[in-house]
């Protein structure tokens, strides 16, 4: 493995941020940190930024152990949530900042900052002052920095969070597909799962100081392993294993996990309503509910069902013509029930 | 760059623990002068005024304390300040509240005029009051009265012009946090003005009104050239230092009057810094700015107090500038040059740029001293942080005189390796760089707050040093308020003559303590004239000041 983080541990006083967490990033990777506030994936980054130190454990890339190696000698490039460009120097010599720190020669240097210019598509912008450009624009000259000296790992802490979201969304398929092009090792923190659902190859789960799980987007969406990760990657129904018999009917599930489950999950997509006395009546885990509660979204409907005193949310697409009070009948396919912890 | 093989460019190698050395070096800079300069002379002050003949004892204490007059000087001290405070904060309290919440026409004009006695040595306004109400003055001799300006009341309103722009300082920085919201919330439920007044208005400066009011005690306790000037026989305390110290050689007493003073200001600094803490605390991102009443009859009444106000304190010091010009005050209002040409101090006009020297050495230790420890503080947490923080604002309770007392204790002993320093003009700009350490030191640890860490860490990242981070980024961005800084310090050196008066002789004598001399003896013309000389160093320097700053905005701009 490229990055090899071995059981990092950090104590803020009395408060743990890290509680030895272990992680291995493949090179070329796009690994997400996803985790709600607090949860320690700041820390984290911080600590393999070198920016700072972690009370246990240690890091190594490509087999160097970082722990005496200072962040000025790592040789990361970093991109901060804020806009942490120099706001005494232009567009150009924020990009320039790290070969000039470098004694980089000026013809050398000026070549390099064009093709990052033309890169992040800002080339108009090269003589500006940071506060002249809009966050954005900001943040693309942020990562033109961060890439300006080919750094060995991208760090990107909420590089998306302080934009609106139209940016953010267009934004974010660039520096997803100038990872791609480029095949930077980067290591990105987000709380939002929808970013960290469409840039990451890998996505780190993390909450209170420890990692949840670890896996592909899918993974994380269809075979979440802990009502942690199934609740704050999308949306998920729980029925625990007390409601399973009281359902009138038995429930199948397809899936079996090797974890000790306390109770199974569907996603409000997976369920499928049917009209009441129809012939669906004889199919597996079917059974009578009634809508309570109709939505409607623009793309979706959302439907709150009742099945027999268990709360149900459906999400169907579209217009439903599904109105509260109504009879139905619930399908809840076995293949697409989980057993989480 | 376009496979995942290309190595990342090399960084330049070897270069040890440079970020270390440079820190080291930073807080040597400013935790040694601050160990010298500020915890020392505090230390040989308290052990001065301990010290009797067979080792340390209370006798200097017993003495003092058992002297007739003692018990009058501190009564009148109480008495002066109290009365001070009372006054001049109600003041400073109604001239913020008009300017900030009324819409007064000229408001950066009054603003401006309620500034002028900070570019005076404060015994400015004493001189002005003799101009105007003195045996002499304008005001005897035109309606033919006898009012007797010498004395308590003297002291009190000279005092009072001279401290209405601190408080007033202070309380401007409470009005103008305003939130809007509890005002309209007030209105909404059906609050009179007089309950929002008492309800929201008052409660909001609060913290801001302790702060003033405690602030202007200590200064008022602790300055001397208002007594000096016009407080005939009525002694303070600050007076009875000099006259322990100058008049009678008498370095025991002396020490023990200093005790005496430093007491009531560093309770009445814990005090001001603790109010003064909580004073933004109620102020959040999500505050709406308050907009000022629109009220007619309110406005005119409030631009009527505004000019109420600010005036006295610019028409004395307009006196003192007039009669610097005038033949024979108040008698022979004809032009003259000749009591700027005549100059019969001793030394002449040595004094003046004996003030230019020294305030320039000021503002060039003061900014890197100031600076450094700030800068140590800011990057490091801890005990040395918390003890450079500590050290470094504890000057604002040492009165200037204590201070200066103190220094001449240490470097007057034949005992102290660097008693070189004794009787140069150096050692005066060090009196008072730390005499003023603590608002130097605050204002630039604010500016060094306000900027993100994300800087610094991003130019780590980058592969910087400590160093190339500080050349290229952090001073660039902290250059205007290094430049404000050191013109405050050079500011406050030109007026400031309680940290100097001890420290003087007759060839490192300055501006401040020429016009002392010469209202002392009488001449208040020439005093008059050598207060205009630095009256107009001072401003020609902040003038100077702006247009360095006009330019480097303008250059940031470009």
């Amino acid at each position: 493995m490229y990055l090899s983080i071995e059981g990092v541990g950090k104590r803020f006083g009395a408060a743990t941020a890290l509680a030895g967490v272990s992680l291995a990033l493949a090179k070329d990777e796009f690994t997400c940190l996803l985790g709600p506030s607090g949860c320690g994936k700041t820390t984290l980054l911080r600590i393999v930024a070198g920016l700072e130190e972690a009370d246990t454990g240690r890091i190594l890339l490509d087999g160097q152990d970082l722990s005496k190696v200072p962040a000025r000698d790592r040789g990361f490039g970093i991109v901060f949530q804020s806009y942490s460009l120099f706001p005494n120097m232009t567009v150009s010599e924020n990009i320039a900042y790290g070969l000039s720190i470098r004694g980089t020669d000026a013809a050398a240097r000026d070549k390099r900052v064009r093709e990052l210019l033309d890169l992040l598509m800002i080339p108009e912008h090269a003589r500006k002052l940071p506060h002249q450009l809009s966050g954005g624009q900001q943040q693309r000259v942020a990562i033109a920095r961060a890439l300006a000296v080919n750094p060995r790992l991208l760090l990107l802490d909420e590089p998306l969070s302080a934009l609106d979201a139209r940016v953010r969304a267009s934004l974010r398929d660039q520096i997803r597909d100038l990872q791609r092009t480029l095949r930077i090792p980067t290591l990105m923190v987000t709380h939002d799962q929808e970013e960290a659902m469409a840039m990451a190859d890998s996505i780190v789960c993390m909450r209170a100081g420890s990692i949840e799980q670890v896996g592909s987007p899918e993974a994380l969406y269809l075979r979440p392993r802990t009502a942690f990760v199934a609740d704050f990657i999308g949306e998920m129904n729980f029925i625990p294993a007390e409601k399973v018999a009281q359902l009138p009917g038995p429930l199948r599930v397809a899936q079996t996990s090797a974890a000790p489950a306390s109770r199974l999950g569907i996603r409000p997509e997976y369920v499928r309503l049917h009209e009441a006395g129809s012939h669906a009546a004889g199919l597996e885990n079917c059974y009578p509910g009634r809508v309570v509660r109709s939505v409607f979204l623009g793309p979706t409907t959302r439907l709150q069902v009742d099945v027999g005193g268990l709360q149900l949310t459906v999400d169907q697409p579209g217009r439903s013509p599904l109105a509260a009070l109504q009879d139905v009948l619930v399908e809840i396919p076995a293949q697409s029930l989980v057993a989480v912890a | 760059m376009s496979a995942g093989g290309v190595s990342s460019m090399p960084l330049p190698r070897a270069r040890g623990d440079a970020d270390q050395r440079l820190i080291l070096g930073l807080t040597l800079v400013s935790v040694i002068p601050l160990l010298l300069f500020v915890a020392w002379p505090v230390v040989a002050v308290a052990l001065r005024s301990l010290s009797v003949a067979d080792g340390l004892g209370l006798d200097n204490y017993v003495r003092a304390f058992t002297q007739a007059n003692f018990w009058v000087t501190v009564r009148n001290s109480f008495a002066v300040a109290g009365t001070v405070t009372v006054i001049s904060v109600s003041l400073a309290f109604w001239l913020a509240y008009a300017l900030h919440r009324a819409r007064v026409p000229g408001k950066a004009l009054w603003q401006m005029l309620v500034m002028i006695p900070m570019f005076a040595p404060s015994l400015v306004q004493g001189l002005g009051l003799i101009f105007l109400f003195g045996r002499n003055g304008l005001i005897n001799r035109w309606l033919g009265l006898d009012l007797q300006i010498y004395g308590f009341w003297g002291i009190v309103i000279a005092n009072i012009l001279y401290c209405l722009p601190q408080a007033f300082l202070v309380l401007s920085a409470s009005f103008s946090v305003a939130d809007a919201r509890p005002y309209e919330a007030a209105r909404v439920l059906g609050a009179s003005q007089r309950r929002i007044f008492f309800d929201v208005t008052l409660p909001s400066v609060k913290y801001g009104l302790v702060s003033a009011l405690f602030l202007i005690f200590t200064i008022t306790m602790t300055d001397f050239g208002n007594p000096m000037i016009i407080g005939g026989d009525y002694t303070v305390l600050a007076s009875e230092i000099y006259n322990q110290v100058s008049g009678q050689m008498n370095f025991d007493l002396g020490a023990v009057v200093a005790i005496m003073l430093l007491i009531p200001a560093v309770l009445s600094f814990v005090v001001e810094r603790y109010a003064s803490r909580r004073q933004f605390a109620g102020v959040t991102e999500r505050s709406v700015p308050l907009e000022p009443s629109r009220s007619r009859g309110f406005n005119a009444l409030m631009t009527a107090l505004a000019i109420a106000l600010s005036a006295p304190a610019a028409i004395v010091l307009g006196v003192v500038v007039f009669a610097s010009f005038v033949q024979l005050w108040p008698y022979n209002f004809s032009f003259t040059l000749k009591h700027y040409l005549n100059n019969t101090t001793p030394g002449g006009y040595t004094p003046l740029w004996n003030s230019l020297i020294v305030s320039f050495m000021s503002a060039a230790i003061g900014v890197v001293v100031v600076f450094a420890g700030a800068y140590v503080a800011h990057m490091r947490n801890g005990v040395l942080a918390r003890t450079i923080r500590t050290l470094a604002v504890l000057p604002a309770a040492i009165p200037g005189m204590v201070l200066g007392l103190a220094l001449v204790l240490i470097f007057n002993d034949p005992r102290n390796p660097m008693g070189f320093l004794y009787g140069t003009l150096l050692l005066l700009a060090l009196g008072n760089v730390f005499h003023y350490h603590a608002q130097g030191f605050l204002t630039s640890s604010t500016r060094l707050k306000q900027i993100s860490n994300s800087f610094e860490e991003a130019s780590r990242c980058a592969g910087a040093r400590l160093s190339q981070t500080l050349r290229r980024i952090t001073i660039p961005l902290i250059l205007p308020t290094v430049l404000a800084v050191a013109a405050f310090f050079f500011m406050r050196s030109m007026v400031s003559l309680s940290a100097v008066i001890f420290l003087v002789s007759a060839k490192t004598s300055l501006a401040s303590v020429s016009v002392m001399l010469l209202g002392d003896v009488g001449s208040a013309s020439a005093a008059a004239a050598f207060s205009t000389c630095i009256v107009a160093t001072v401003l020609g320097t902040l003038g100077l000041l702006k247009l360095i700053q006009a330019w480097l905005a303008r250059r940031a701009q470009a």
